[in-house]
């Protein structure tokens, strides 16, 4: 990716956005962190940490990666549901 | 009806002899040409004669495609002939009330972009069908009468006469490309001329830039588009040709900034860019125009190396000198005609040699404000960043001269403003038009520029005056090249303050409404 | 006449940066007006005026940039890195619908043209 596209999305003095997180417990803990904060960007700090992010509906759980680093947290969790066609509503 | 009407066929012309009706004039002359773009004159006596009923079918079918005009005043005055002849299959196909060239021109231009063509139209594919307007009408209006006007003679100038360019300095004028497709030249069977106000002033100027250095002599011609700065730039050359004086003349100044030609790096210090082709296009036409008197010994020593072209044997070739004080500037032009090589040493040669001879010599300019308009020529350097006019070797030549850097011994420099730039601020600030505004954008003024020109005595070419139109227009009258008036019964008076009126004094416009009609 | 330049066919007439933008792919009219002034050719230079040498030299500057199949598998590579990482841009790509939040009850024809996880345009 080219760096001038991440660079012209955001103005370098406001830094990255992003919510107050518990990284350091979920890292010794292994536990996931489960939040609403789908706007938040993914940083450096998170590899290796287990998300629940909300979809609208629930949580879709994830571990983030090295190549994750600089998307958003709401990337990874799908809202929407592919329409399928099925003949009886009850099935 | 009367079958009298005898005809003779004499040369592609037709002779018709007195009307059996009594109106139209003794013997008429209509010349039918085989090139329908070359139509000049038919107009409504040949419908007339068509109108008969002792015409055979195969000789209206013979004219018909040259019958161009017909005017309801010159219809028969017999009822029942009048409507054979309007009801007649022949005249439907009749167009219009005009018949200039020029018209017919206009409708040729639409022709060659119909593509399905209905038998006519050539079907060949390839460049050269799809001629712009200029183009054609410059061709069709082509007319070879001869007519007898005085010449431009700078000694004896009256005003409001139309004048041709003397034998002597037409064809040098010619090399120098002094004129233009859209002056209407080839109207005429040469060209021609009105001696005005501006001309006689301008050659006072000239009388005194014969004997005084070019520093007094550096004039800017301008004024609104269309007003005949050209053309006075002409009679100038002209008058200067016939006082044995050198022309350099640049007939377009765009050449050097638009990008047309190509550049590379200059051998010289003094300036970065040389432009090859331009450069030898300039020295041919400098050459052909004043081959008389460029007897001039030179006072230098000048080198061609010799350009080996493939193919050619490798042999020891001399390189070719010439001798100061053996030599003429002749010679050396002569062979720099013919010469493969770079010619920008040639041309700078050339330029130092004028400056240091004591004939006179007269740098012109024309189209300057491409150079005002586009100081940031199209070309662009190595790093891609375009490159300012005055690094390009005759750009920079101009201003040497313009300045007063280097200067002729006798002799000046003319520069002449065009109307199809974008007006701009530089100029009329350097003429003291407008006043100097610190605040203005580069692209409105150019200030280092501004500075240069300064230098220029301004020289205005006003509108024409009403007298000045009506001899104009006597002479289009006597040429018949008004085609869509019926001159024969004009008040000149009222037709001449209808045209100055329509042109407002404009020459290019009056021109124009006299051979132009559009549909 | 014809101009060879990388295997493209150039006719000769075609002024030589618009000619070159229009054939290579991640050519625009900037690199090659900017490849064009790099080598010293006046703006209004036309293909059939190239030498041997100014030809090699074209082909030279060419096959430093990031042009044609090169580029292609660039922009290839970017989509299946999104998709390994189970992103909503590598979801959309592998449907073959916008990416960028478009509308997909009409239109959205390019996209179902061109989306698709090995991409070519």
């Amino acid at each position: 990716m080219k760096a001038a596209t991440v660079l012209l999305r955001r103005s370098a003095w406001k830094g990255p956005h992003i919510v107050p997180l518990p990284i350091a417990e979920s890292l010794k803990s292994g536990s996931a962190i489960r939040t609403n904060a789908r706007s938040c960007t993914i940083l450096p700090q998170f590899v290796g940490v287990k998300f629940q992010i909300h979809n609208g509906k629930d949580y879709v759980q994830f571990q983030v990666t090295d190549d994750m680093v600089g998307s958003k947290l709401g990337e990874f969790a799908p809202t929407r549901k592919s329409f399928k066609y099925t003949q009886t509503k009850n099935k | 009806m009367s079958t009298e009407l005898s005809l003779v066929i004499v040369n592609r012309c037709i002779y018709f002899k007195p009307s059996p009706l009594g109106h139209p004039p003794a013997t008429c002359l209509y010349p039918i040409l085989r090139h329908p773009p070359s139509i000049f004159a038919y107009n409504y006596y040949v419908c007339h004669y068509l109108s008969l009923p002792s015409f055979t079918t195969s000789d209206q079918i013979l004219l018909f495609p040259y019958i161009i005009s017909c005017t309801t005043q010159y219809l028969p005055t017999n009822r029942s002939y009048r409507k054979v002849f309007l009801h007649s299959t022949m005249f439907r196909g009749i167009r219009a009330l005009h018949t200039s060239a020029a018209s017919l021109a206009e409708k040729k231009v639409s022709l060659s972009f119909r593509k399905e063509a209905k038998g006519f139209v050539k079907r060949s594919k390839g460049p050269g069908n799809h001629k712009n307007f200029i183009n054609v009408s410059s061709t069709t209006l082509l007319k070879k009468s001869e007519s007898h006007l005085p010449d431009l003679k700078p000694q004896n100038l009256t005003k409001n006469v139309v004048t041709n360019f003397p034998n002597d300095s037409v064809k040098a004028l010619h090399h120098l490309g002094s004129f233009r497709k859209g002056q209407f030249n080839e109207a005429f069977s040469r060209p021609v001329s009105l001696v005005r106000d501006a001309t006689i002033r301008l050659e006072k100027i000239l009388q005194k830039a014969l004997t005084t250095d070019s520093t007094n002599t550096r004039i800017a011609i301008i004024g609104e588009s269309g007003v005949g700065k050209t053309t006075t730039l002409a009679q100038f050359q002209s008058m200067a040709k016939s006082h044995k004086a050198i022309v350099f003349a640049i007939n377009n100044a765009d050449n050097f900034v638009d990008g047309s030609s190509d550049f590379g790096p200059s051998a010289l210090d003094t300036v970065e860019y040389r432009q090859p082709m331009v450069t030898r296009k300039l020295i041919k036409k400098f050459f052909k125009a004043n081959k008389d008197e460029l007897n001039i010994p030179l006072t230098e020593d000048i080198k061609f190396a010799t350009v080996k072209s493939f193919g050619e044997r490798k042999g020891k070739q001399q390189d070719l000198a010439f001798k100061a004080k053996e030599n003429t500037l002749f010679d050396v032009l002569n062979h720099a005609v013919h010469y493969r090589g770079d010619l920008s040493h040639c041309l700078h040669f050339t330029f130092s040699q004028l400056s240091a001879s004591n004939v006179p010599v007269f740098l012109t300019v024309d189209n300057f404000t491409a150079f005002t308009q586009n100081p940031i020529t199209a070309y662009r350097d190595t790093k891609n960043n375009r490159i300012y006019f005055d690094r390009f070797e005759i750009p920079s030549l101009i201003l040497r001269y313009i300045r007063g850097d280097d200067k002729f011994n006798k002799g000046g420099v003319l520069i002449s403003s065009s109307g199809k730039h974008k007006s701009n601020d530089t100029l009329s600030v350097a003429l003291g038009d407008k006043s100097y505004e610190p605040y203005a954008k580069f692209g409105d003024f150019d200030r280092k520029l501004a500075a240069t020109l300064q230098n220029l005595e301004k020289f205005e070419v006003p509108s024409l005056n009403k007298e000045e139109v009506g001899s104009l227009l006597q002479y289009y009258l006597d040429q018949g090249i008004i085609h869509n008036e019926k001159t024969d019964e004009i008040n000149f008076e009222s037709f001449r303050d209808n045209k100055f009126f329509y042109s407002s004094g404009n020459p290019r416009e009056l021109l124009k409404s006299c051979t132009l009609n559009y549909y | 006449m014809v101009v060879h330049i990388l295997g493209k066919g150039f006719k000769g007439k075609t002024l030589i940066d618009i000619g070159l933008s229009s054939k290579f792919y991640g050519v625009g009219l900037q690199t090659a007006q900017r490849l064009c002034s790099k080598l010293g050719f006046y703006p209004s230079m036309r293909m059939h005026q190239l030498n041997e040498q100014q030809v090699m030299a074209i082909t030279k500057e060419l096959s430093d940039l990031t042009i044609e199949g090169k580029l292609r598998s660039v922009v290839r590579e970017n989509i299946q890195l999104k998709r390994t990482i189970g992103s909503y841009a590598g979801l959309r790509h592998a449907m073959g619908l916008p990416v960028r939040g478009q509308r997909t009850k009409t239109n959205a024809k390019t996209a179902k043209k061109l989306n698709k996880l090995n991409r070519w345009g």
